[in-house]
């Protein structure tokens, strides 16, 4: 009986000496713990100070994709775009570069045309001010490697506030860019001297809105509008609606698509873009 | 005989039915083992196990890394109640929850990762797609600019033209057809 007591008494205090409370599962016991809520994904000291970080935060995606448009202008009828595109980001912890571009095929009753469109240059930086809403905010340059005989070779600029809200699965998305588009204006000019016709540049508002609904953990789908100011003066909106599809194939593969359907007659018919990613 | 036969049978259907049922779990028995060592050990032994025990997550596959952190999430939880720590504590089931995120995220693109990553890709295809409807226009309006000095009329650049829009590049021209 006496032995039974002094096993249980020594059971009692072997378990009260292992037991601790370790909120950050560093193994380091809070109360001896000097740097309290180390993130899961770093090794840390007997202090529990970070000593290595697991995750590297350089992260990299190369997409590739193709984009058709359809516009119906007046003045060119139905012509038929069909683009490559080609987009690189760098990701560093809330900091993200992003270089773009394109090569199009355009093909029309009376037209037809190839080469580079203009190359998308950017960075942006996104906030999280709340654990379930975030603010990116963005700017970059579109430089001029669209070849074009009204000499309007020049980089334009472009700056950007896109919002994210997620309540529960849903997503609300909003996001406004304005582009100072500084290429020259244009007058054309008859034999006479008369100027018979004149482009005259301006500068862009876009603003996107929209929502979203994660299905699964790797698909998402959302649904939004976007109107944008034409380059040139006198042009009305170019309005669409959009829809946009995201899905994470595994650690590494990702594919979305998307679809808009011009809602202003400024804005190509339609538009579809499929591209597939990889993120590493 | 038969009998024997029959235990025999019995013997080695056991022994592969065991033997399978350990070749799927091999690394359920040895994450069960590693916590275990881990609530056991004195404090500078711990740090070290869990420092193995965490590079070790990070190099098993998306589907090992997240049985195994439920695993150990389930482990720890049991061992935090049988000694009297309340795991629902505000501070406790945040961390564990944040634990768990971050876990996730040792692979190249965990689930949080995967839904920033879908909005920040969808704020690019936005901004993408409105650079690609402007360079269709100003494509037409390259198109009208070559027609006409095709047709003899000499173009000039630069600054503001002055005059007002005439019939150039105006509504008329980038306008859906009917």
């Amino acid at each position: 009986m006496k032995k039974s007591i002094l096993f249980l008494a020594i059971f009692l205090i072997s378990s009260s000496l292992y037991a601790y409370t370790d909120s950050d599962m560093d193994g380091v016991e809070d109360a001896l713990d000097k740097c309290p809520n180390t993130p899961f994904t770093d090794l840390v000291n007997i202090n529990g100070c970070t000593k290595k970080i697991l995750v590297s935060p350089h992260h990299f995606d190369v997409i590739v994709g193709a984009t058709y448009s359809e516009s119906d202008y007046l003045t060119r009828n139905t012509t038929n775009t069909l683009s490559s595109t080609l987009q690189i980001d760098y990701y560093y912890k809330n900091f993200s570069l992003q270089a773009s571009t394109s090569y199009f095929t355009t093909n029309g009753d009376s037209f037809s045309d190839s080469g580079l469109y203009d190359t998308f240059l950017g960075a942006a930086y996104q906030f999280k001010p709340l654990e379930n809403f975030s603010l990116r905010v963005g700017a970059g340059a579109l430089l001029p490697t669209y070849n074009t005989s009204l000499n309007n070779n020049n980089t334009d600029y472009m700056a950007s506030l896109n919002l994210s809200y997620n309540i529960s699965k849903f997503n609300l998305f909003g996001g406004y860019s304005y582009t100072q588009i500084n290429d020259d204006d244009v007058s054309f000019v008859d034999a006479n001297g008369t100027v018979t016709s004149s482009t005259r540049y301006q500068n862009t508002s876009a603003y996107s809105l929209g929502a979203g609904y994660y299905m699964t953990s790797s698909l998402y789908l959302s649904g939004g509008y976007n109107s944008s100011n034409s380059i040139y003066q006198s042009i009305e909106d170019i309005q669409t609606a959009s829809v946009y599809g995201y899905y994470g194939i595994n650690e590494h593969w990702f594919s979305t698509c998307s679809y808009a359907y011009g809602l202003s007659d400024s804005a190509s018919k339609n538009y579809v873009s499929l591209r597939l990613g990889y993120f590493f | 005989m038969n009998a024997r036969k029959i235990l025999l049978s019995l013997a080695v259907m056991g022994t592969l039915t065991l033997g399978f049922a350990d070749a799927n779990t091999p690394i359920q028995t040895g994450i069960d083992a590693q916590i275990t060592a881990i609530q056991t050990a004195k404090p500078e032994a711990r740090v070290a196990l869990m420092n193995q025990f965490k590079t070790q997550l990070s190099n098993m596959n998306a589907e090992d890394r997240s049985a195994a952190i439920a695993q150990m999430q389930t482990k720890m939880q049991g061992y935090m109640q049988e000694h009297g720590t309340d795991v629902n504590k505000a501070e406790g089931a945040m961390n564990h929850e944040g634990m768990s995120k971050q876990a996730k995220e040792m692979g190249e693109m965990g689930q949080n990762m995967m839904q920033e990553h879908a909005g920040e890709i969808q704020s690019n295809m936005n901004e993408g797609m409105n650079r690609m409807q402007n360079m269709n226009q100003q494509q037409t309006g390259n198109h009208i600019g070559q027609v006409m000095q095709e047709a003899g009329v000499q173009v000039e650049h630069g600054g503001s033209v002055g005059g007002q829009d005439m019939h150039g590049m105006g509504q008329n021209y980038i306008k859906r057809g009917q």
